[in-house]
């Protein structure tokens, strides 16, 4: 369904020093930096699959998200979806697939979330019956029936981004790219996007690719897992598996009179450490642990895969 | 790239002079001196005030402006003077170019006193630009949208670009109390070219100060309804 | 194909969304500009102790001060900004994901503007009818129509300066500036009559006459018909011209497109 094969992109930016001084300078020299947003980048993924991509911000999850998506075109490599070569926008691959950008309204702002459906159900030619169909099922599941005929302008963050999936899934998409589905959503609004996109993935089985900086999000939706770092992948398995990565480490969870921290030790030395922190501290509680997915996760964007 | 914009500015008054001999009771070589005064106002304003100008609605609109209110600075004068337009500032050399070249050529008698007058009330044409630019803005506090307001005060801006002896009758209010567009480079013109006279400068400082405290005192209350209308 | 007619009713509806900045916008920018005009054109007839200049009664000079502000208004259609700032701030990330043309799309809601000005035009052009009797409404279905067409000329000359947006972060000083250009090689400060000879002469080869005083001047009912026939015909020929340059830009800026801000 979805196959990227060395996939790159490369950025160049123009830097300009802060202040006055610097906007002259850049009047007559303009300086430009090239930064590899993605390097080489391989990736298959199956029909009825959904992966979670992580990564630091700049990792490069969007930019390999809107490569896939058709709107950046790639600097070297190659890449189908369903397929069609994304950034040729062909307008059958264009009918088959959908962005949502938790960042980013592409509802009409101005005009209430009916109207924009109406457009987009001509913009995608849905027929009438499948449109009938998903407005109930999407607002059933969504729970926004009442606010369908609102300015969308004038509803709160959470309904708007229910109101930005129903837009988007109206015509039902066998691709689906989910760019930070739940930023800046309370834990309830969080939990409902989850549950629901849970529950669409399992009835219509899409290709989908989530980012998403909350761990919840990704432990819920996602069996499979990208972890990205400096535009690189660094792991690509299961979620389950990846804490076997670190399964040579313990974590300790040390409470002193000061303070509280954590440290993760190889097995083999946690004796010796143990010791060395109890000489070291006056402790008063000390946890040992399988490291959870979240400090594994964490490591390996900070230090990459220690295999 | 701007030269076009000078250039067009020019070309308009040179065409006319192509038919008539005075316009607004002035001759192709006075104009020039008022040309050269009203776009050194307008590159003094491109280089201070636009860029802010134009953010401003879309901050008070979507309701960014809280990050501003925290700080312990003026909001209006942060937001006014936030940023600096540096690529307009070589429009400000050539609009000064054209100033004291149309100085520099003309050949009607003028006195150096008469000049700093000139240069001063520029400056003040400058602030009740921004003022009037303000005035359009201010509405977004209560309308939501105020790219009607802007658009207008970019039209009405014409205004400034025309002799104030051309405006009669209650367009001349308009143009002179109202909103005294006249008054931004016309008539510090007129103080250079005819040389003073207690009317026009009564007349300056009398409106400049009153638009100074309406303009305020509307964004207080502005600022007010945005407080009381945010969450 | 309707999808287009819903994006022109969601413009319109957009358009009348803000009523009092409608209003504001509208009558407001037209009368302004309409008093300058004529307070400037009252004090040079004044001044010459004249009647007629270069063709112009200050009455006719009045009505064309009445029909350039509005055209100006269908030929611009969009505000400054209307692809520029959407790839500026990434919103133009959503024509991309659409299945349908960019194009296509942006020329809909540009065009609905341009319509809906167009509509404006003749209310007022009817009012003015209706107060001083002077013209006939004959002139009006041709004016409009040239209008049109010229709307979609400038709407293409805008789309390939937009379109540089691609390449260059401020491309709204540029616009400004060429609408300044058109406007005013089109005859839209200074009726081209009033031009040295020469001028007017060279300036057949552009398309600005074609943009501006053309349709205007149809609208008055000061044009010929073989000076009509003739000026759309180079008006289409140009409108083409600057289709295709748009179409070009695109095809190069794509592979610039970052799609930032999303």
């Amino acid at each position: 369904m979805i196959a990227v094969k060395g996939l790159r992109k490369t950025f160049t930016t123009h830097v300009k020093e802060p202040g006055l001084a610097g906007s002259f300078k850049a009047l007559f020299n303009r300086q430009t930096v090239t930064k590899d947003a993605l390097k080489s980048i391989d990736l298959e993924i199956q029909q009825g699959e959904i992966i979670g991509l992580i990564g630091a911000n700049g990792a490069g999850k969007t930019t390999l998200v809107k490569i896939l998506a058709g709107i950046v075109h790639p600097t070297a490599g190659e890449a189908t979806v369903l397929g069609f070569r994304p950034w040729e926008r062909n307008n059958e691959y264009r009918r088959q697939m959908c962005l949502i950008m938790g960042q980013k309204a592409q509802v009409w702002w101005d005009l209430p979330a009916l109207d924009s459906f109406l457009l987009l159900k001509e913009i995608y030619q849905i027929d009438d019956r499948l449109y009938r169909e998903n407005i109930e099922f999407l607002a059933e599941t969504l729970m926004v029936k009442d606010q369908l005929k609102t300015q969308v302008r004038k509803l709160s963050l959470g309904e708007r981004m229910k109101v930005e999936l129903m837009a988007a899934l109206l015509h039902r998409p066998r691709v689906i790219f989910l760019d930070e589905p739940t930023i800046g959503l309370d834990l309830s609004a969080q939990k409902a996007v989850r549950e629901f996109l849970k529950k669409y993935q399992q009835e219509f089985r899409p290709v989908t690719i989530l980012t998403s900086h909350y761990m919840e999000d990704i432990k819920e939706l996602c069996p499979r897992i990208v972890i990205m770092k400096e535009g690189s992948f660094v792991y690509d398995g299961s979620l389950t598996q990846v804490q076997r990565m670190l399964g040579d480490e313990k974590c300790l969870s040390i409470t002193t009179r000061e303070s509280t921290f954590k440290v993760t030790v190889p097995r083999q030395d946690l004796g010796a450490r143990t010791a060395e922190i109890f000489s070291q501290n006056d402790v008063l509680d000390l946890n040992i642990q399988d490291p959870s997915i979240e400090d594994v996760i964490e490591s390996i964007m900070k230090n990459g895969v220690s295999v | 790239m701007d030269l076009i914009y000078y250039a067009v500015n020019i070309a308009f008054f040179k065409v006319l002079f192509l038919h008539t001999e005075l316009i607004g009771g002035w001759s192709s070589e006075q104009m020039m001196v008022f040309v050269g005064s009203y776009l050194l106002v307008d590159a003094v304003n491109m280089t201070v005030f636009s860029t802010n100008m134009w953010w401003l609605p879309f901050y008070i609109n979507r309701g960014e402006l809280d990050y501003y209110l925290t700080r312990p600075i003026s909001p209006l004068f942060f937001l006014s003077l936030r940023e600096f337009a540096a690529n307009s500032f070589v429009n400000l050399l050539v609009a000064l170019g054209i100033f004291i070249h149309a100085i520099a050529v003309y050949s009607g008698p003028w006195e150096f006193g008469h000049l700093v007058g000139l240069v001063l009330l520029l400056v003040n044409g400058v602030l009740i630009f921004y003022c009037i630019q303000m005035l359009m803005i201010i509405p977004v506090f209560w309308t939501q949208s105020a790219r009607g307001f802007v658009d207008l005060f970019y039209t009405l801006g014409i205004a400034m670009e025309r002799p104030d002896r051309i405006y009669r009758g209650w367009l001349r209010v308009f143009f002179t109390v109202i909103m005294p567009f006249a008054l931004i480079a016309s008539y510090p013109a007129r103080i250079f070219l005819e040389g003073f006279t207690p009317e026009v400068l009564f007349h300056l400082t009398a409106v400049s100060a009153g638009l100074w405290i309406i303009m305020l005192g509307l964004w207080r209350l502005g600022l007010r309804n945005y407080a009381s209308a945010s969450s | 194909m309707t999808w287009w007619r819903f994006l022109a009713a969601a413009e319109l509806r957009k358009i009348l969304a803000f009523r009092a900045d409608f209003w504001v916008t509208f009558i407001g920018q037209a009368l302004v500009q309409l008093l300058i005009a004529r307070a400037l054109w009252q004090s040079i007839f004044a001044a010459n102790e004249t009647g007629v200049m270069n063709g112009f009664t200050l009455q006719t000079m009045t009505l064309y001060y009445l029909i350039v502000p509005i055209g100006q208004k269908i030929l611009t259609g969009e505000n400054v900004g209307f692809l520029s700032r959407e790839i500026y701030d990434g919103t133009f990330s959503r024509y991309l994901i659409y299945p349908l043309s960019f194009f296509q799309y942006k020329a809909t809601t540009y065009l609905t503007h341009s319509a809906f000005y167009g509509i404006q035009l003749v209310l007022i052009f009817s009012v003015y009818n209706l107060l001083t009797g002077t013209t006939g409404f004959t002139t009006l279905v041709p004016g409009i129509l040239l209008f049109l067409v010229a709307a979609f000329a400038y709407m293409s000359i805008a789309m390939i300066v937009e379109l540089l947006a691609l390449w260059a972060d401020n491309i709204w000083s540029l616009m400004v500036l060429v609408r300044f250009f058109c406007l005013f090689f089109g005859g839209g400060y200074v009726p081209l009559t009033f031009f040295p000879e020469t001028v007017q002469r060279a300036l057949v080869y552009t398309p600005f006459p074609y943009l501006v005083s053309l349709p205007v001047r149809t609208t008055m009912g000061l044009a010929q018909t073989h000076e009509i026939v003739r000026g759309s015909l180079v008006l289409l020929l140009w409108a083409l011209l600057f289709h295709l340059g748009a179409q070009l830009i695109w095809t190069r800026g794509q592979y610039k497109y970052t799609g930032v801000g999303i």
